[in-house]
């Protein structure tokens, strides 16, 4: 009994996998600051007809980040799971490019929605990982969100508990074309507004609900 | 005591749990209910939040609390949906833990399936109103938490008709700030339809709405950026 604490403790660290460097990385370089790849807009490449030219440099360090992700040629793989399912955002700063890997929903057959399966790499321009950072994962911020948390004051309302997860702003108007771009006869579109304002007003602007649980407020 | 920190982060036993066995494809399915139904979208959502945080190795607790980054390596993804029925109630489906396999543990995703399958209703009559996941802790939504409930407008659409009037589809992480004794400690929310990402917390029995983000949509309509913001919930319209 009195060996149980490191019996215990032995379990546990069994229980992590080897987190050595990937092949090609020697040692991860945690100084490396990953910039923020979803604070504008990128330029897709691939339009059809147009000619692109991608550097060399550029080439080998999305294929080290894909083949890193995702090895080739392992094994017979699910759709998510293939390199030609992701999307890749790069941007070069001085000595390194920088790569971003997520899931490209229009890949594959909707059924399932993938949370938290991105991956942004930094890769040197001779070609080594200097750095990997899965989604979520505690060491850098990779989200403008985070990399601003706590650096204002809060606006945040205090919500009654018969409002929680239902306040929101008004919709998007028009929506945007990727969301009407649909099958024909299955447009998704936001419901008529006779529909929408069927609910009773918001209790905290001075309306009162009875019932107390509207899914969504919209603000008025 | 000491084998709850066992290698497995879920009990093969565990009926709330369902997930494809070894080499097995991905669920497409996710078989509902999990819970009693509910009368309000509230209860079922804080229900979710309680049930999945205090799944094995749900929670990580905060990142400057010491072994933090052990029992992220540890952690565990769990996801699951809330869906409304032609009853006219909220409910919860069962969760799954299923997702990519990474050999090193630095990966912690959830697979969703599209489809929650509910024997009592016909398929077409359930109405989809929130994907559900933890974080292992306050982090924020990730790009393809937020690319992923847009596709999935696609198949559910932006908004469901319900008792209470309309409901959002909209995407949720919960989080806990304590591994030791799990609670709801507050959600990061993405809305679709008015391209909102909000944090809510709860502390001292109050719950707090932030909007901390907003997705801006490219003329195109298929680029978007994420900008920071900092505004209330019911303030933030989108032009």
């Amino acid at each position: 009994m009195r060996n149980l604490p490191l019996v215990a403790a032995m379990m546990f660290m069994s229980c992590l996998r080897s987190s050595s460097p990937a092949p090609g990385m020697s040692q991860e370089d945690e100084s490396v600051v990953f910039p923020e790849f979803f604070d504008r807009f990128p330029i897709v490449v691939g339009e059809q007809g147009q000619p692109y030219e991608l550097d060399g440099v550029i080439l080998r360090a999305i294929a080290i980040a894909a083949n890193d992700f995702i090895p080739p040629f392992s094994k017979e793989r699910q759709c998510w799971d293939r390199q030609e399912a992701q999307l890749y955002r790069v941007i070069r700063q001085g000595d390194i490019v920088f790569v971003r890997i997520d899931a490209n929903p229009s890949a594959c057959e909707r059924k399932v929605l993938m949370f938290d399966s991105g991956v942004q790499y930094a890769i040197s321009t001779d070609g080594r990982i200097l750095r990997r950072v899965f989604d979520g994962e505690p060491g850098g911020p990779s989200h403008p969100q985070r990399a601003d948390a706590g650096a204002q004051e809060t606006l945040g309302e205090e919500v009654p508990a018969s409002l929680i997860g239902a306040v929101s702003g008004e919709p998007m108007s028009p929506l945007p074309e990727f969301l009407r771009r649909r099958d024909a006869g299955s447009t998704p579109q936001l419901l008529p507004s006779d529909v929408r304002d069927a609910g009773p007003a918001a209790p905290w602007d001075g309306g009162g609900r009875p019932d107390g649980g509207s899914p969504t407020r919209p603000s008025r | 005591m000491l084998f709850a920190l066992g290698c497995s982060s879920t009990s093969a036993t565990d009926r709330d749990i369902v997930r494809p066995g070894p080499d097995e494809p991905y669920l497409e399915r996710i078989p509902g209910p999990l819970l009693e139904p509910f009368n309000s979208f509230q209860d079922a959502l804080l229900a979710a939040c309680n049930k999945i945080l205090t799944k094995p190795n749900a929670v990580a607790g905060r990142r400057d609390q010491p072994s933090f980054d052990v029992y992220w390596r540890v952690g565990s993804e769990y996801c699951a949906w809330i869906y409304y029925t032609p009853d006219q109630k909220y409910e919860l489906s069962k969760l799954t833990d299923q997702s990519r396999v990474d050999p090193a543990d630095r990966s912690k995703t959830c697979y969703l399936p599209s489809i929650v399958e509910d024997r009592r209703y016909p398929p077409d009559s359930i109405k989809y109103i929130c994907a559900l996941h933890n974080h292992l802790y306050d982090d924020p939504l990730s790009v393809n938490d937020i690319r992923f409930i847009v596709s999935e407008v696609h198949n559910h659409g932006f908004e469901s008709e319900t008792k209470d009037g309309v409901s959002r589809l909209s995407t949720v992480a919960f989080f806990s700030n304590d591994r030791g004794a799990p609670t709801c400690d507050g959600f990061h929310q993405y809305i679709p339809a008015t391209s909102q990402i909000l944090k809510w917390t709860h502390a001292q029995g109050r719950w707090v709405c932030e909007q901390t983000g907003r997705v801006v949509w490219a003329e195109d309509g298929v680029r978007f950026s994420i900008e920071s913001t900092h505004a209330p919930c019911s303030k933030g319209a989108v032009p």
